[in-house]
């Protein structure tokens, strides 16, 4: 097949050989990614239009759209839905605050057990989350937990809050900050690479020109780190829905679901499968657009 | 530069088909070496073992899938080897998983289910209500009928939707345990300050008066974790109240069967538990073991619970001299009648065993008296027989011993069951039902509220059930059998 045009043609012969490295390259990331990733997303997106068990046995019929407005008219999945939120806005903000606060900290500042704050800081991130959600759920123990020890100091009175059982917010306070714990080491590590890469020439010309280490900051380091806290940004609302599934699994099997936790209860203990899937494409759907969102907010013109 | 993007689809689209091909005859090729192996064992098993007593014309290999609980597989391969014994011609495998139903969904997908399934309905993978859903499981009745086994059987066992699910007196599974789920209490604790075990909620309350003296609470739970654990106080006060058929209305959604003055009455036992303050502080964040733990250090005086909580708490610390004592749920008045609620574990058979005649006679072997024993023995779970007492006398620990007594002693009405099938649906009554316990016991909802909430989804359910004689009628014919 047009073997007579490549001997005639050095510079498309390069260019085929070109495309055999390329291809040799990709081929096999491809097609484990195609077999692996697309091919079950695809199934999953096919599934959410059948009324079925997870067996996907002779129960099976075709319901079109209803499984997705069954979804939307569910008022646990609303609910499921505002916690995913609130986690993602209150976990991505305090997180991303913190963690360039103690980057910009370390990076700044010549301390000289700097190497010691970024291990104890990165800590968490080499524990298993199911292990650092039940630490957190010795922390939050109506008896003898930590957190209960450290109010009756403060009150002076034998405490036993159900930090894990009490109204919405408090529990979703509580699971948004064993996440932040883990987190902040992650992204710290991450900005610390960001700041690092940034010449130190700049930040002694400013000194020279009296500028404040505040100043510095927002007029330096943020925006020469930019691409970085746009990479992390996407990093943070897929990897909170993520978590969030462990995190809620561990610490609130019953008392607090996001809609992950909502998709497992349905498809399986709920023999609904098909449902369950609807609700994994809307979250597909949903975490795919936050992040094209926050991606082209955080997009600058030059 | 088109050339190029022309080859490279055309690589990837074929390297994409060769992959397929590849796993698709990977697939085949594994299945085939399995089916040849597990032929393999079984001859030269049969050339082995010639001496046991060949008792039905059953051959070949038969699989096993069993949930591993806390005592391990060892009887299960204890029990395949005697089943060898008795039947030579048969190689048994036992695969045993904490999560089998997760390991088994993949499998029965591709046809290649066990023989044989021991998974309680209650596991959150949801295996046996697939199953039963789309009509996966095989009649079992005839195993039933023959001699004599229902009549073995613990009456109204056999009666719940899990067991009939489709509503038409033909059993599709087994149980293999049964528990009795009573209200716990440290019995060392009631004889040092001599209490009575309370008769109705009335003395309960008075005693728990006393107790708060103590700095002892009346009542905790699971509630982080497992609320339902309720349901072995709720389900047989509202049969201890209205009688059983008050339940049997629950559960097979009909009209206004929430808004039972039984119902008012058992709730309103929880909103005086919030309204006093008799919940142990902190109950609503603890999980089972949390909860299980206070109370075996005294801190609650009872909790609903089964008798696998002595096995479970085995290696905590107690109070002194801890003792574990059970009873039924109190009554509101001394003259009904008390009930108590049953639990059992089931096993079945899937459609596509490949050996369903071996399967079939694994189970009859299960319900015989030597396995029932040594079952009992390993695994302090009790057989769902109506000789069960004498069975594992002296076999299983003290606790689960003294639950069988209770539950099956002849004042106490025994009830079981569940909530009728129904086709997919998203309304889960039974979760909803006990989160809003809890929040009745939180001080979040209103009694009314929750009876207005349950009334609402039961309605929506009851247009959904497949069943159409459901359970009531089940259990009728049950009786007229007797």
């Amino acid at each position: 097949m047009g073997s007579g045009k490549i001997a005639a043609a050095a510079p498309k012969n390069r260019n085929r050989q070109r495309a055999g490295f390329i291809a040799a390259c990709t081929i096999p990331a491809l097609v484990l990614y195609a077999v692996f990733v697309l091919y079950p997303t695809i199934t999953v997106f096919y599934t959410a239009f059948f009324s079925q068990t997870s067996l996907g046995g002779s129960s099976r019929t075709f319901v079109g759209f209803d499984n997705f407005i069954g979804v939307f008219q569910n008022s646990q999945f609303l609910e499921s839905l505002g916690n995913q939120f609130f986690l993602i806005v209150v976990v991505t903000i305090i997180t991303m605050v913190a963690a360039m606060f103690f980057a910009a900290l370390l990076t700044q500042s010549n301390l000289k057990e700097k190497p010691f704050y970024r291990t104890v800081f990165f800590f968490p991130n080499v524990l298993a989350i199911v292990v650092i959600g039940t630490l957190f759920v010795q922390i939050y123990d109506p008896t003898n937990g930590l957190l209960n020890a450290i109010v009756s100091v403060f009150t002076g009175s034998e405490s036993h809050i159900a930090w894990l059982g009490e109204d919405r917010f408090t529990i979703l306070w509580c699971v948004a900050f064993a996440m932040v714990w883990q987190a902040i080491g992650y992204y710290m590590v991450m900005y610390m690479s960001g700041m690092d890469s940034i010449s130190p020439e700049l930040y002694e010309v400013a000194d020279l020109e009296g500028m404040g280490k505040f100043k510095q900051f927002f007029k330096i380091t943020l925006p020469l780190m930019w691409e970085v806290v746009r990479v992390t940004l996407v990093f943070f609302i897929i990897s909170t829905i993520n978590m969030s599934y462990t995190f809620a699994t561990v610490m609130t099997p019953e008392n607090m679901d996001v809609p992950l936790t909502f998709v497992y209860k349905q498809a399986y203990a709920g023999n609904n499968y098909g449902f369950g899937m609807a609700a994994t494409t809307i979250m597909f759907i949903i975490s795919f657009a936050l992040a094209l969102l926050s991606n082209k907010l955080t997009a600058r013109d030059d | 530069m088109s050339k190029v993007k022309r080859v490279l689809t055309a690589l990837l689209a074929a390297s994409v088909a060769a992959t397929m091909a590849v796993g698709a005859t990977g697939c085949e090729k594994v299945d085939d070496a399995s089916s040849a192996a597990g032929t393999g064992t079984a001859s030269t098993d049969s050339t082995e073992s010639g001496s046991g007593e060949s008792t039905g014309d059953i051959s070949g290999e038969l699989k096993l899938a069993v949930f591993q609980g806390g005592y391990g597989l060892d009887i299960w391969n204890q029990i395949a080897d005697e089943f060898e014994a008795e039947h030579p011609d048969v190689t048994v495998t036992v695969t045993g998983d904490t999560d089998i139903g997760n390991v088994l969904r993949p499998q029965i997908i591709n046809g290649d289910a066990p023989d044989f399934i021991y998974l309680a309905s209650t596991n959150p993978s949801g295996l046996l209500q697939s199953l039963e859903t789309d009509h996966l499981v095989m009649d079992l009745t005839d195993i039933f009928e023959e001699d004599g086994l229902k009549d073995k059987i613990i009456d109204g066992v056999l009666d719940g939707p899990t067991y009939q699910p489709y509503g038409d007196g033909k059993i599709y599974a087994a149980p293999l345990f049964f528990s009795v789920n009573g209200m716990w209490y440290d019995s060392n604790l009631f004889e040092k300050n001599s209490w009575e075990v309370p008769e109705t909620w009335d003395d309960a309350f008075a005693l728990a008066d006393q107790a708060k003296e103590q700095g002892i609470a009346m009542y905790t739970y699971a509630a982080a974790n497992a609320p339902a654990y309720n349901e072995s106080v709720i389900w047989p006060m509202i049969a201890t109240i209205g009688g059983k058929d008050k339940l049997d209305a629950i559960f097979n959604y009909e009209e206004g069967a929430w808004n039972d003055p039984a119902v008012t009455e058992t709730l309103n036992i929880f909103q005086q538990m919030h309204d006093g303050g008799y919940l142990l502080e902190g109950t609503m964040g603890m999980t089972h073991t949390q909860s299980q733990q206070q109370w075996l250090q005294d801190k609650a005086l009872f909790i609903p619970n089964g008798a696998w909580i002595q096995n479970e708490m085995a290696d905590s610390p107690r109070a002194d001299g801890f003792q574990f004592g059970v009873m039924a749920a109190p009554k509101t008045d001394a003259s009904q009648q008390q009930a108590i609620w049953f639990q059992t574990e089931e096993m079945y058979i899937p459609t596509d065993a490949e050996n369903p005649e071996a399967a079939k006679e694994f189970i009859k072997f299960l319900y015989t008296d030597d396995i029932v024993k040594e079952m009992a023995e390993a695994t302090n779970a009790l057989p769902p027989l109506k000789n069960c007492l004498e069975l594992v006398d002296g076999l299983v620990d003290d606790a689960t011993y003294a639950s069988a007594e209770l539950g099956l002693s002849d004042d106490m009405v025994q009830v079981s069951g569940g909530f009728a099938n129904t086709s997919a649906t998203d309304i889960t009554i039974r979760s909803d039902f006990f989160q809003g316990v809890g929040s009745i016991l939180n001080g979040d909802m209103t009694v009314a509220d929750l009876q207005a909430q349950m009334e609402q989804e039961s309605q929506e359910l009851a247009q959904l059930v497949t069943a159409q004689q459901g359970l009531e009628e089940g259990a009728s014919s049950e009786e007229a059998a007797e």
